[in-house]
């Protein structure tokens, strides 16, 4: 019983400090919306500047739907099924590609073959991707064209099986680093303060969806690129299918 | 006037930057305290207009690196911060020539004009 009420008191201990980092994120594309909306001289035509409060307000609202679906999540036992991590990525660059544009980053796909399909819950895998490329993305951007980022989606065989990630976060992207934000993230309001100036939710939503994954979120390299990652397990009776 | 502005948010950086420009200004925009500083190095600014919530380096780290030298030690800065409670004290601000705190979500673009075109000293 005391650690039934323990669990409890952590899972919303994790929920308000998730629900705080978020209410602080979402500062940043609504003042996005509210201040574009203001601006009477805008080089962009109407039809332009429409477009980008539409998209602004769409990764704004996926967010609180990832947000929302973490809280799911860790409270109920996923059902899994066989996910292409290929498609699965490619549908995320498709969907970050105008926010990247935006920002002035590059998007960059690299899949390795004969890594899939794994076992995961397919809408929480998508928007763990999606939260944390938006971050790497707002991340990642430059004063100058030359000084923007590559942020490579990427999967590869690892000695744990597979693994997918996000890649292009700085060489002070630390695995110290990381666990210092992971303890301080709701309660700081930069807990990342060398990867992004703002509350980085993203990564923390995506960790709590992969956690209830039995994939938590860790630093790795690839391509000699620092980024957060995840691993998962291959499923070998379903590559003979 | 020249403005620098100290924002992490390009998108965000490129809204006030337009606003800026529409009102006569000519602005810099920097994303990080320390090119900041090394603009202001290059290009004394008339206002600086800054963020505290920056990566790496804060704001306020910038503004006591700003106020260290003699020649910076009259610009004016206003901040414009998504911090909502001041993150600096009375007597800091006042210390530090922060000539204005705004809460970001709360200040629209004519609020911010306003503010930065009151210091436009007298011909």
């Amino acid at each position: 019983m005391a650690d039934l009420i323990c669990e409890r008191t952590d899972l919303s201990d994790a929920n308000e400090r998730l629900w705080l980092a978020l209410a602080d994120q979402l500062k940043l594309p609504l003042t996005q919306i509210a201040r574009r909306a203001e601006l009477e001289d805008s080089k962009e035509s109407a039809a332009e500047s429409l477009l980008n409060i539409q998209q602004t307000a769409g990764l704004a609202l996926k967010l609180i739907d990832s947000y929302a679906l973490s809280v799911w999540a860790r409270q109920t036992k996923l059902a899994f099924e066989p996910v292409s991590l290929a498609a699965m990525l490619r549908d995320t660059a498709d969907e970050l590609e105008p926010l990247a544009k935006r920002y002035g980053c590059r998007l960059r796909l690299a899949v390795a073959r004969k890594c899939e399909p794994v076992m995961a819950h397919s809408q929480a895998l998508s928007a763990a991707f999606l939260s944390l490329g938006q971050v790497f993305i707002e991340a990642g951007s430059g004063e100058a064209p030359g000084q923007n980022r590559v942020i490579t989606l990427g999967s590869y065989r690892s000695k744990d099986g597979i693994t997918v990630g996000v890649f292009g976060g700085g060489d002070q992207l630390t695995k110290g680093i990381y666990q210092r934000a992971r303890l301080l993230y709701g309660r700081a309001r930069q807990p990342f303060t060398t990867l992004t100036a703002a509350s980085a939710t993203g990564v923390f939503v995506a960790d709590s969806l992969l956690g209830a994954m039995s994939a938590p979120l860790y630093v790795a390299s690839h391509q000699k690129s620092k980024g957060l990652a995840a691993n998962f397990l291959i499923s070998h009776q379903l590559r003979l299918v | 006037m020249n403005v620098l502005l100290v924002e992490p948010d390009k998108i965000l950086a490129g809204i006030y930057q337009q606003a800026l420009v529409g009102a006569g200004h000519s602005v810099v925009w920097k994303q990080s305290a320390e090119s900041a500083v090394h603009s202001a190095d290059s290009q004394t600014p008339d206002v600086v207009v800054l963020e505290l919530q920056l990566a790496e380096h804060s704001g306020v780290e910038f503004l006591y690196e700003f106020r260290s030298y003699a020649e910076w030690l009259e610009v004016p800065v206003v901040v414009l911060s998504r911090v909502a409670e001041r993150a600096l004290s009375g007597t800091q601000q006042l210390q530090l020539g922060v000539v204005a705190y705004l809460y970001k979500p709360r200040t629209t673009l004519q609020n911010l004009l306003r503010t930065v075109n009151q210091l436009r000293k007298p011909a």
